[in-house]
């Protein structure tokens, strides 16, 4: 959304380069820096939330206001924008009521019209979050704990199946397994299937030499004993044809 | 306003795309849909991780390829042919699965789910429907809306809708209901039922840049039907799965005795296909089912009635039968089963033309109590013929039983695993040939006469026919086997007693037409000795 000019980058860079807290960077993070910096500039000078404000506290917080949600949001239209900048001063003077509430000394009359005031303002706060989707309504709030749930559920599915993942290709769509290393995924073909059945040849071969049981090997497999006769009669004893995939992937893929 | 990702939930996102992940997470039992338990994970066996679908991984934005281009990656991913024995997760992970997981991943596709009828389209799509309203991540962040009629119609929030589509493989328009879909994704339940005419239709029902396949079904299908040939095309071998019932680790022992008892051995044509997963290659359908259709009386259904041993006692109110008053000849034909049930078909005979009217299933009777009812229809209905199934004993203690009873009727014994005369044997100069005083004949089985007999009654269209599912599913069923000596036509569909029921009539009719009976006179005795 905000275009950045390979002067306006220049500049910051210059501006940045030696102070203390960029010292350990190396140039190349030293410029995304210094884009991301630009960026920031923009987007505050967009919302100019300061002119709100005469007091610099107040301007002060505004920014720190502003940049928290900058941070953590993505605006997406002007009416965005404008109803951010609202929502910020509201949020500011909110600060500036309560401040004057806790140094209040006169009658309780117009204390009680003081909080009136604040419960006003806290509601209108409300509703501008509401409209710019910050604070979710009942309903958005179930969505957020069954999204929870699932995200707990999928991070211990990560913990447990940290090692591959399975997949089809798409172009000769044979079952191929991806390893992690540390920089990539490496593909492979997958062990457990020839085309699309369950089967692993090592297995089966130490099946075959007596090493392992019909039994341990379907406990590997998941399958009944009775899979194991039926997979070799069908594999390899050539009841099936040779893998197409065989011969063609390699040029597709 | 979008809030920025993170380093967290591009690993959520991930999972989120993971097929086997996703089913794994969301679903705590794949038994039971409907929960969503917050510590607890199903499991994916081996076998099945290749059912799911991965065209979700695929990036089908690629600027590389053109729109059809990157569907086309997803097509191959995701498209999928499952055919094989029975309760391994065919349907289960080829179509339940997928279908939850496409709605959530699939933003504004447009799916179809099809099957050979309401009942098996009803089967899935309930359960389809008693996930969605009761599953605690559907029901608050996909807000699905549901009709179940006319047809199942399910629109979720980020428009994805899916609808069903009746084959209705047994109606006067099959495959009708494809008009003016255009799917991108189709996932067809009991595949093998398909029929050409169906196939045809729903060839032009799918989305411009083509559709995802998604199907599964039993091996009962022939190499010509439409399963048959994505089966035997080589082309899709990658994306066809054939596996039999063993492949599930709960097979055991005792799952395989019982198969056996019910199949009647190994080698079975029903072990083979409902169990080994089979595709009997040599079969070819046998019976063209365009011509046997215009026998089909579609404004009428088939009678039906079924007798068990609790409402045995009570037959007379059950079963409402009675004998058209125009009937020449009545027919009471039966295929008789030992453990399996007994199959009673009544037709009668006007003007060399037969009118199938009554069909009656016995179940788990004995034989004396299938005498009763017997005894009961042939003197309610005063049927003419009688022709039972003779192969196995209680069909042979049960003629003779009748025929000691009923002695002014014509019986026909049909042993099917015997020979009948169907010829004159003649000369050169076309004399018929005389051995010891008698006249030859030209013999053949017995069985495979029968169906040539059916057939030939079908094509000349003298049977009219009601509205029979159970019988249009048996026809349909039937296949030609070519062996080294004779073709044999078995029926490939789960129960054959009904068309056995018709091989039976068949013969009764033979016999009647080449004159093999003579009708029996009961004697009469008169005072006067006339």
């Amino acid at each position: 959304m905000y275009s950045v000019t390979e002067e306006e980058v220049k500049k910051r860079l210059a501006q940045i380069t030696g102070l203390k807290q960029y010292v350990k960077f190396s140039p190349e993070e030293l410029r995304k820096i210094a884009e991301e910096l630009v960026i920031k500039s923009k987007k505050r000078e967009d919302l100019n939330v300061s002119d709100l404000f005469q007091s610099e506290d107040e301007q002060k917080r505004a920014k720190t206001l502003l940049d928290k949600y900058i941070q953590e949001y993505t605006i997406e239209t002007v009416s965005d924008r404008n109803i951010l900048k609202q929502l910020i001063y509201l949020e500011v003077l909110n600060t500036r009521i309560q401040d004057s509430l806790n140094n209040y000394t006169g009658p309780d009359k117009d204390l009680v019209k003081l909080i009136d005031v604040i419960h006003k303002n806290l509601s209108q706060i409300l509703i501008l979050k509401t409209e710019l989707g910050l604070s979710g309504s009942k309903n958005k709030q179930n969505e957020a704990n069954a999204l929870e749930t699932l995200k707990k559920k999928f991070k211990n599915y990560l913990k447990e199946n940290q090692a591959s993942r399975t997949l089809v290709c798409p172009h000769c769509s044979q079952m191929i397994l991806l390893r992690i290393r540390t920089t990539a995924y490496e593909a492979q073909k997958h062990p457990f299937f020839r085309d699309r059945i369950l089967y692993n040849k090592p297995l089966l071969a130490l099946y075959k030499e007596g090493k392992l049981t019909q039994k341990d090997v379907a406990s590997v497999l998941e399958c009944s004993e009775d899979y194991i006769e039926w997979v070799i009669n069908k594999i390899e004893k050539n009841r099936i044809p040779p893998d197409i995939a065989e011969q063609q992937t390699s040029g597709e893929d | 306003m979008l809030s920025i990702l993170t380093e967290e939930e591009l690993e959520f996102m991930e999972s989120f795309y993971d097929p086997i992940c996703l089913a794994e997470c969301l679903f705590g039992n794949f038994d039971n849909l409907g929960t969503f338990f917050p510590d607890k994970r199903s499991h994916i066996r081996l076998a099945q991780l290749s059912f799911l679908s991965y065209e979700y991984l695929i990036d089908d934005n690629n600027p590389d390829y053109t729109e059809k281009e990157n569907f086309k990656l997803r097509e191959k991913a995701g498209t999928l042919y499952v055919f094989g024995g029975r309760k391994f997760g065919k349907t289960l992970f080829v179509e339940t699965i997928d279908i939850l997981i496409s709605m959530l991943l699939c933003d504004g596709e447009n799916a179809g789910f099809t099957s050979l009828d309401a009942i098996h389209i009803r089967g899935i799509l309930d359960l389809i429907v008693r996930a969605l309203e009761s599953h605690a991540f559907y029901q608050r962040v996909m807000s699905p809306k549901i009709t179940r009629s006319p047809n199942y119609s399910i629109f979720l929030n980020n428009g994805y809708h899916l609808v069903s589509v009746n084959m209705n493989l047994h109606s006067r328009n099959p495959g009708d209901a494809f008009f003016q879909k255009h799917f991108k994704r189709l996932y067809i339940e009991e595949a093998s039922f398909e029929s050409d005419v169906v196939f045809n239709k729903r060839q032009d029902s799918v989305s411009e840049d083509g559709c995802i396949i998604r199907s599964a079904g039993m091996s009962n299908f022939t190499k010509f039907s439409p399963a048959g040939r994505v089966f035997f095309d080589a082309s899709e071998k990658p994306r066809v799965i054939n596996l039999p019932q063993y492949v599930n680790p709960k097979w055991s022992e005792k799952e395989k005795k019982s198969a056996l008892k019910k199949y009647s051995g190994e080698n079975s044509l029903g072990y083979r296909i409902y169990v080994k997963g089979e595709v009997v290659e040599e079969g070819i359908s046998a019976l063209d089912m365009e011509r046997v259709k215009l026998n089909y009386d579609e404004d009428k259904k088939i009678k039906h009635y079924e007798v068990n041993k609790k409402n045995l006692n009570n037959i007379k109110n059950i079963l409402f039968v009675e004998r058209p008053r125009n009937a020449e000849r009545l027919y009471l034909c039966a295929d008789i089963g030992e453990t399996a049930p007994s199959e009673i078909i009544i037709l009668s005979e006007v003007n060399k033309k037969f009118r199938y009217l009554y069909n009656i299933t016995l179940y788990n009777l004995t034989d004396k109590e299938q005498e009763i009812v017997f005894s009961y229809l042939i003197t309610l209905l005063k049927a003419d013929i009688i022709a039972l199934d003779t192969t196995e004993g209680l069909g042979r203690a049960l003629f003779r039983s009748l025929e000691l009873k009923h002695n002014d009727k014509i019986f026909i014994w049909v042993g099917f695993n015997e020979k009948i005369a169907v010829e004159f044997e003649r000369n050169d100069s076309g004399k018929i040939i005389f051995k010891n005083g008698e006249m030859s004949f030209k013999f053949e089985y017995v069985v495979e006469w029968a169906f040539l007999r059916l057939r030939e009654m079908l094509y000349n269209e003298s049977i009219s026919i009601p509205l029979d599912f159970k019988l249009d599913t048996q026809l349909n069923s039937v296949i030609a086997i070519h062996g080294t000596n004779r073709i044999t036509y078995p029926c490939v569909a789960e129960e054959d007693h009904l068309y056995a029921a018709f091989l039976v009539f068949s013969i009764a009719q033979w016999n009647i037409e080449f004159n093999l009976v003579r009708t029996k006179n009961a004697k009469r005795f008169s005072k006067s000795g006339c």
